[in-house]
């Protein structure tokens, strides 16, 4: 069962290289990204060896238990967990949860993070190697602690996933999972700031680390990657137990998943329940008119609300500012003014304004295939991108309004208002227009709203990536000028505030009405191959 | 007069695979035209291509005189299109979706809203008009999405299995629609897997098998004095039941091994 599932898993990532054209060379791009961010760590673990195994302790045992909770966030958030062995898929065939688990555990570390991760351990036990107990017990842990990282995410979505039956219900947990990781993303912060304001609170900085790896290494997180440095210090019966709690763990998590899957291996994903009925008010007809591109937008923010998937996006965008406050606000802790720390609040809004064009971004292939609707009717493209455009300014404007405001508010710089608004504005409608155009071009299959919450198909990352690269550089060109004078203005240039107000937008609303209409065009011509791209599975 | 369907030379393949190969096939006006073939044949990749979802390698599909791929948007007003594996816009209700389909075609509200009612009374969705669609069964998906291809009342009909999944009463409805609008000059085109229904439904029949016609025209004529099963299983070269000494081992319970 083991091979079968490498097996399978290979010639499903062979399949994905071997695509022609943007798909390809976005998944290469994905991998050299990952390489490129893992090789140097790889290569510093190395190095780490050299200072002894105090040292290694106090780094790797704090970024390792990370790593792991970052594992288990992770997907949920961003990348979505890669089910191309979805269990569902095995629910008529006469298996075990007990024959497929070891496979499916191998098969997770086949593709970009798994190939990251034993890199990064390989390194762990490199730094290790400088005793020999050491040696074995890293030989032993950090494997264990691999396994642990794939136990860990694979269980919780399994046991999510098959535990509702109803539509509405499954939608609705992977909204709160969306929004517990947000939050665990600021938990997270938070108390990498209180570790570190302990670590330069303590009178001897080192022996603050060491204190920070000892206290993160009783964690479950840690309990595996912390072993190897108790048996380099010869502290032999504190690095048994910890072995032998992070074995505990792996096997709870492994009897966890084992029962989630044989339920979800008997209870089929599409299930019955109450249907939703739903009025709609003519207000937003009224906002948009009755024109293609109204309907578009109408549609758009009505079904928003209904569709999961999308609410967890726009939501995002507002929880954003509290992401960048809520360390600086913990952090402060007495000491400096207060005003002081919540200039971070300043840079919320910009931050939403790019966010947002990602947004747009994946608009049409949150559509799907239903989008074939307007290339039967005939939809003229620059129309369906600018009801897009439109329904998600008018989500965003206010959320982007408001952060503005409070920024300038709460941080009592009123001059720094005109240019904090024009360089807002121009990022957004940038951003956005960047969006536009860029989405015309890339797609990828998603998974319908009422599916497994956590699927991913593997080859939509690499469209993704590319169509991010694509919206990022149009919106980077496209505000420019803005940054320049929003720039000047921070440097003290009394005229480049006002000058930022009134080019900002303009610029913006150019890059959008340019975006429309070329990623119109560019829509008007392939959409048989934007509906084949979101078909293909 | 022109013909509400013409196909010359289309052919599609995907990979090494040739779905469609050279097809030619003329439907006029005023009639109801059946598509019958094969899983594989080539239907729904011929229906695509016809109807602007796919684009073909070569060949021409012209709509009502009007080139689908040279001039998209006068083809594409003149028919009422209800794809397969296509999704619906599953967060509007019925009621939503009618009037979203309405709007995008340029129709003025109150003509949208007087026909939505119509529609979803005779096809049977009045009572779950305000159900959103990714609630609705497989059978009243099929018949929003046929409701949808017939708002803007098309001159030509394209419908990719319209009566699968759809129970018999609504079974009934659909034909008398179809019927009636044929009758008021409307031209249908339908692939369908049932022959009875087809036999007895429609004025003419085109085979396909391998992405190729084999036999079309006016559904008694491609017949022959056979019943349409026989003559299908006939021209696609198939014999009725098991070939002699297959799947014997079905026939032993595999409770015995």
């Amino acid at each position: 069962m083991v091979a079968l599932f490498v097996r399978l898993k290979l010639s499903l990532l062979r399949r994905g290289f071997g695509r022609s054209g943007a798909t390809a060379a976005g998944m290469v791009l994905a991998y050299l990204f990952a390489l490129g961010l893992t090789l140097p760590a790889v290569a510093g673990l190395i190095f780490l060896r050299q200072g002894g195994p105090e040292v290694v302790a106090s780094v790797t045992v704090p970024l390792f238990a990370m790593l792991t909770v970052g594992w288990l966030v992770l997907p949920l958030l961003f990348f979505g967990v890669d089910e191309t062995l979805d269990p569902g898929r095995f629910a008529l065939l006469p298996v075990r949860a007990r024959t497929m688990l070891p496979g499916l555990v191998v098969a997770s570390f086949i593709g970009a993070p798994g190939i990251a991760l034993v890199l990064l351990g390989v390194g762990l036990v490199i730094a290790w190697s400088s005793t020999p107990a050491s040696l074995a017990m890293a030989a032993l842990a950090v494997p264990l602690g691999a396994v642990t990282c794939v136990l860990l995410s694979r269980a919780l979505t399994t046991a999510l996933a098959g535990a509702l039956g109803r539509r509405r219900a499954r939608e609705n947990v992977a909204a709160l999972v969306a929004f517990a990781g947000l939050f665990l993303g600021i938990g997270m912060q938070v108390v990498g700031r209180l570790l570190s304001s302990w670590v330069a609170a303590a009178e001897d900085p080192a022996a603050g680390a060491r204190g920070v790896a000892e206290f993160v290494g009783w964690t479950p997180f840690g309990w595996a990657w912390a072993a190897p440095g108790d048996m380099a210090q010869g502290r032999y019966v504190v690095g048994s137990v910890r072995l032998v709690l992070a074995l505990a763990l792996a096997y709870g998590l492994a009897a966890w998943w084992r029962w989630a899957l044989d339920r979800a291996l008997v209870t089929p994903a599409a299930g019955t329940g109450d249907a939703e009925k739903v009025h709609s008010s003519a207000a937003l007809e009224r906002l948009f008119g009755t024109s293609a591109r109204g309907a578009i937008a109408a549609r758009i923010v009505r079904s928003w609300r209904r569709d999961s998937r999308a609410m967890v996006q726009v939501a995002t965008l507002a929880v954003f500012p509290l992401l960048m406050v809520a360390p600086t606000l913990i952090g402060t802790g007495g000491g400096r003014g207060d005003r002081d720390q919540l200039v971070g609040l300043l840079s919320a809004a910009p931050f939403i304004a790019v966010f947002a064009g990602m947004v747009v971004a994946n608009s049409l292939v949150l559509d799907g295939t239903a989008a074939s609707l307007h290339a039967l009717v005939g939809v003229r493209g620059s129309d369906d991108r600018w009801g897009r455009a439109l329904a998600y300014l008018l989500l965003v404007v206010p959320v982007v309004v408001l952060v503005w405001g409070a920024a300038v508010a709460v941080n009592q710089r009123w001059d720094l208002a005109p240019a904090l608004g024009g360089l807002t504005a121009g990022l957004l409608l940038a951003s956005v227009g960047g969006a536009s155009w860029a989405s015309a071009h890339f797609q990828w299959p998603q998974p319908p709203a009422g599916g497994n919450p956590f699927q991913r198909n593997s080859g939509g990352g690499a469209a993704g990536f590319m169509l991010l690269i694509a919206n990022a550089v149009v919106a980077a060109i496209g505000s420019l000028p803005v940054i320049v004078l929003f720039v000047l203005a921070l440097t003290g240039a009394g005229w480049a505030g006002p000058a930022a107000a009134v080019v900002g937008p303009a610029v913006g609303a150019a890059v959008l009405w340019a975006g429309c209409r070329f990623g119109g065009a560019a829509l008007d011509r392939r959409w048989p191959e934007a509906l084949e791209a979101m078909r293909r599975s | 007069m022109t013909d509400a369907l013409v196909l010359s030379g289309l052919a599609k393949r995907f990979g090494t695979k040739i779905a469609v190969d050279n097809l030619s096939l003329t439907v006029p006006r005023g009639v109801l035209f059946g598509l019958v073939g094969p899983n594989g044949a080539g239907k729904t990749t011929t229906l695509s291509m016809a109807t602007g979802l796919l684009r073909p390698d070569v060949g021409t599909a012209t709509i009502l005189g009007h080139d689908v791929w040279s001039d998209p948007p006068a083809a594409k007003a003149r028919m009422g299109v209800m794809p397969d594996g296509m999704r619906l816009f599953d967060r509007l209700s019925g009621r939503e979706l009618l009037r979203y389909v309405g709007l995008l075609r340029g129709m003025p509200p109150a003509e949208v809203d007087r026909r939505s009612v119509d529609l979803l009374a005779a096809l049977g969705l009045a009572g779950d008009a305000d159900t959103v669609v990714a609630d609705y069964s497989a059978g009243m998906t099929k018949k929003i999405s046929l409701a949808c291809a017939l708002l803007h009342a098309p001159g030509l009909l394209i419908l990719d299995e319209p009566f699968e999944a759809v129970d018999p009463v609504s079974g009934e409805a659909i034909r008398d629609i179809l019927r009636g609008y044929v009758r008021s000059g409307g031209t249908v085109v339908m692939s369908s897997h049932v022959m009875e229904l087809v036999e007895q439904l429609c004025d003419g029949v085109g085979v396909i098998a391998g992405g190729r016609v084999l036999a079309v025209g006016a559904t008694a004529q491609v017949c022959a004095g056979l019943p349409l099963q026989q003559r299908f299983l006939q021209l696609v070269g198939a014999t009725a039941g098991p070939q002699g000494g297959g799947l014997e081992w079905l026939r032993s319970s595999s409770d015995s091994n």
